[in-house]
């Protein structure tokens, strides 16, 4: 069966919409997207197999959407958008089952930090991880716009149709997490 | 990997050139060949599904037992992530570890939990006499709904006016609540366009339609 890999992003949907070839259509956004969107949750909740979870549940409900899905918009950034979703939804679970079970690793700065640590190959000398674990102390809305904007080099006005926010307050809201980190690589 | 300058330059802007010293490169490991087991994991549970003629290279049945349609072409990966494991070298900036092969047998593995979720769908799937029951049902508590809700609208309109609420107020309520709009609520957003007639996205309701529908309303 012929591969859909020459297509835009445009001409896949079109053929998503044919039943013949839908399901490699799926298949083509699938691998086109799947290490950067996989990488943007990964950055979030520090293990792959968390990752794993959410980025599959983020193509699931791209299937059962992608028919609605409107053309004129992004295809590139309703995924982010949704991969964004998923993750603090994921993110907010996390943190009430931690709460309920008294647990005090949860998903925020100190459970996140603990995860890091857990990573294979963690090395708390290595620049890199440090920078991961001054990232973490982030709130979690300013940590997404740092990650997009630092790792993923997403220009504001791409990152404000992803986060429905104004350029101006991303802008402001990347200047204060870079900061912040900075300031506790020093410290650190 | 080599930064764009433009966040190169922000950086300089804002002073911090600390965070220019530091490797672009995510410090996490992914096992090896994660994303390209993926899609052999999907491939053998849509082999299950038996419903699809999506074919990922899935050859007919054998009485051997197969190793996954990408076996043999990941096979010198799989040996070099097993020598990878019991060596392991983190010298790329990148300690997060992802499976083998997983990126690609990752799209097959979600077609086949997407088959999943059909099959329970077409099971739970209302016969047509239940499914004009149901709907008469709903279009009767809708209409008396619509009664109870006319003769209520002046009492409601007194209470609720939104004009009464300021711009300030409603952005403060949408800040305090951001997280409740979660991606369900985006995806509904993305289908709008449904629940407006084709008709009156074309253009196509004449003058004594509108005349019609505003006599009926009251309204003139």
């Amino acid at each position: 069966m012929a591969s859909l890999a020459h297509l835009d992003d445009r001409s896949l949907l079109v053929a998503f919409r044919n039943d013949e070839t839908k399901e490699r259509a799926f298949t083509e956004l699938i691998k086109r997207y799947q290490e950067r969107i996989y990488w943007h949750i990964r950055r979030m909740v520090i293990h792959h197999e968390d990752a794993n979870d959410v980025l599959q549940n983020v193509f699931i409900k791209v299937w059962k959407n992608l028919g609605e899905f409107r053309e004129e918009a992004n295809f590139y950034t309703w995924l982010y958008r949704i991969g964004t979703n998923e993750t603090l939804t994921y993110l907010e679970q996390q943190k009430r089952r931690s709460s309920l079970s008294m647990d005090d690793d949860g998903e925020d700065g100190n459970g996140l930090s603990n995860k890091l640590k857990a990573e294979q190959g963690y090395d708390s000398n290595k620049i890199e991880w440090k920078l991961q674990q001054a990232i973490q102390t982030l709130p979690e809305k300013q940590r997404i716009v740092f990650n997009l904007r630092y790792y993923d080099e997403m220009p504001y006005e791409k990152m404000s149709e992803v986060l429905d926010t104004s350029e101006g307050a991303l802008k402001a809201s990347y200047h204060h997490a870079a900061k912040k980190i900075e300031a506790f690589l020093k410290e650190n | 990997m080599k930064r764009a300058e433009y966040i190169e330059s922000e950086l300089k802007e804002l002073g911090i050139k600390l965070l220019l010293d530091i490797p672009k490169t995510v410090p996490f490991a992914v096992p090896m060949d994660y994303f390209n087991e993926l899609h052999g994991r999907i491939a053998t549970k849509l082999d299950i599904t038996e419903e699809s003629d999506y074919s990922l290279g899935i050859h007919k049945k054998t009485p051997f037992s197969e190793p996954s349609p990408s076996y043999f072409d990941n096979l010198s990966t799989q040996i070099l992530a097993k020598i990878n494991e019991e060596e392991p070298n983190w010298g790329k900036n990148n300690p997060f570890v992802v499976p083998n092969r997983y990126f690609e047998q990752f799209p097959s593995a979600v077609l086949a939990q997407v088959k999943e979720h059909k099959a329970i769908k077409r099971s739970l799937g209302l016969p047509v006499f239940k499914s004009l029951q149901l709907a008469a049902s709903v279009a009767l508590i809708i209409f008396v709904g619509l009664g109870i809700l006319k003769m209520n609208h002046q009492k409601i309109n007194n209470e609720f006016s939104l004009d009464g609420v300021t711009q300030e107020e409603i952005a403060a309520y949408v800040h305090e609540n951001i997280d409740d709009f979660d991606t369900d609520i985006v995806l509904n957003g993305l289908s709008y366009n449904k629940v407006i007639p084709d008709k009156i996205l074309n253009n196509q309701v004449s003058d004594e339609e509108i005349k019609q529908y505003l006599s009926e309303e009251g309204m003139n």
